[in-house]
């Protein structure tokens, strides 16, 4: 496949500044890594029958798989991967002033040898830095941890933490337990020394309340329950009360489900705040404060004028943060995703604005 | 003019039982004119009488539990402090026997309950409302 002349992707070039809350960067494979990684962990991944990264359970049903078809290299690399790609067909298309990057390689899901994943987080982050933070000013990035050796994580955010172009810390939404646990809050104590958000996303491990269902569409459709659980939980284990500066971001969870889940959390408090009784809030106090969405996936009901009225019910204007999703297949557009029934005004702030206060830009 | 001169009025005076029918820790719904009270012996003896419905959906508070309030300062951590609450028999939520505030939205009027003076006299427990 050609590669994709801008005005290809983007006819509809405008001038409104953009802050992308959400482009994922790829690894063309894991042994891109073997020059950042240190041994005993090194010669695991660089030969020829090494070490492979877990994969996506389900098979594509999109044209290009994952990825949206015009962000294809179209010489077998994945999408994401060329720095050059990137930056003419996102940053330089539609005035992006900052792309954050979230990685999608998440040593947190390597669920066996702890100190290999520890070690892969620290070559991902050394990669990260040399071959697109320090390439590119507008691009921000996330620092990859393994959050199973919690310790060992906020040492790693210590060691990158200062460099400018992290922002934050990337947490895959796990399905099997909640990161509020007291045992991962070495990592919470280290963002929040280090002035850096915290970030769930989606991984290959992500699944729904009833595990992977047969279809992708099932899965795709059903896994915000992912990160309301892990929202859940950082409340309920009185994350936002111990870490009382932590901001946190959830990135491509969909937000329409905020309202729904504030109201279903608030009501279980004035009922079982006696179990919890380190929370001192109402839930919805700390998610309006505390917590970041990003819009894509955008819904798109008949009615406009309904989507406006969820993002009313949540009951702040800077919840919202712009997000593409490039280079995948559900990319959206920063000038076409947000509809005309969100006044102008509140459009600026979500396409720029309120990351910037977020991330202090 | 009538409602304004009945809220300024002195509150009366209302025996609700005598001492041995309200033990420590119990409490019992005790109608005072048209209104209904939920009158409480607290643990240490001394009394409290807050409106008798809940502001939730109506149940009757006396039928719930006097409890000092669970409080904490660190996860996983459960200590009883000094105050005292009253928990709704239905849905659970919380008043404050003091200010009759609730301790999750203590800001919010509509979920709150008027207190009322409630002493001990000659044996008597006795409510002013
Ligand atoms: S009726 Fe009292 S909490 Fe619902």
């Amino acid at each position: 496949m050609a590669e994709t002349k801008v005005h290809e992707l983007s006819p509809d070039v405008r001038k409104t500044p953009v802050i992308d809350a959400d482009v994922h960067e790829m690894l063309v494979s894991v042994r891109d890594l073997v020059p950042y990684l240190a041994e005993p962990w090194k010669s695991r991944v660089a030969v020829a029958d090494g070490w492979k990264n877990r994969n996506f359970p389900y098979s594509y049903p999109q044209v290009a798989g994952v990825a949206m078809a015009d962000a294809a290299t179209g010489d077998g690399r994945p999408a994401g991967s060329d720095l050059k790609l990137v930056q003419s067909q996102l940053l330089n298309s539609y005035n992006i002033e900052y792309a954050i990057l979230v990685s999608s390689f998440h040593p947190t899901n390597v669920q066996v040898q702890p100190e290999f994943a520890t070690g892969l987080a620290r070559a991902y982050n050394n990669w990260l830095i040399e071959n697109w933070l320090e390439k590119d000013g507008r691009l921000k990035g996330s620092i990859t941890i393994a959050a199973q050796q919690p310790e060992a994580a906020a040492r790693e955010i210590e060691r990158v933490g200062a460099h400018p172009g992290f922002v934050q810390i990337i947490l895959p939404v796990v399905p099997d337990h909640v990161f509020g646990n007291p045992f991962y809050h070495p990592i919470f104590e280290a963002a929040e020394r280090n002035d850096l958000a915290i970030a769930f996303h989606q991984s290959n491990a992500t699944e729904t309340a009833v595990g992977l269902p047969p279809y992708y569409i099932e899965w795709h459709t059903a896994i915000s329950q992912a990160w309301q659980c892990q929202l859940i939980g950082l409340i309920a284990h009185g994350v936002f009360d111990k870490f009382e500066r932590l901001r946190v971001a959830m990135l491509e969870s969909s937000w329409t489900w905020v309202p729904h889940l504030m109201w279903r959390f608030d009501h279980n408090y004035r009922s079982l705040r006696r179990e919890v009784p380190w929370v001192k809030r109402m839930p919805s106090e700390y998610i309006r404060e505390r917590v970041k969405f990003s819009t894509q996936p955008m819904e798109y009901p008949e009615d406009p004028e309904h989507l406006w009225r969820m993002f009313e019910m949540i009951g702040s204007e800077e919840f919202l943060m712009y997000s593409s999703d490039y280079p995948h297949w559900d990319f959206d557009s920063p000038y076409r995703a947000l509809p005309r029934s969100f006044p102008r005004e509140i459009r600026r702030k979500i396409l720029a604005e309120n990351a910037r206060s977020f991330y202090g830009f | 003019m009538v409602s304004r001169v009945l809220r300024d009025a002195p509150p009366r005076r209302y025996v609700v039982c005598a001492r041995k029918d309200l033990a420590p820790g119990e409490a019992r719904t005790f109608r005072a004119g048209s209104r209904s009270l939920a009158v409480v012996c607290l643990e240490e003896g001394s009394y409290r009488a807050v409106t008798g419905t809940c502001p939730h959906e109506a149940a009757s508070l006396a039928k719930g539990k006097v409890e000092k309030m669970w409080t904490s300062e660190t996860a996983g951590e459960h200590r009883s402090s000094e105050r005292c609450v009253i928990v709704c028999p239905w849905h659970n939520f919380e008043f404050d026997l003091d200010t009759g505030l609730s301790p999750c939205e203590p800001g919010r009027k509509d979920m709150s309950l008027r207190t009322y003076r409630a002493v001990l006299e000659d044996g008597e427990v006795v409510v002013y409302a």
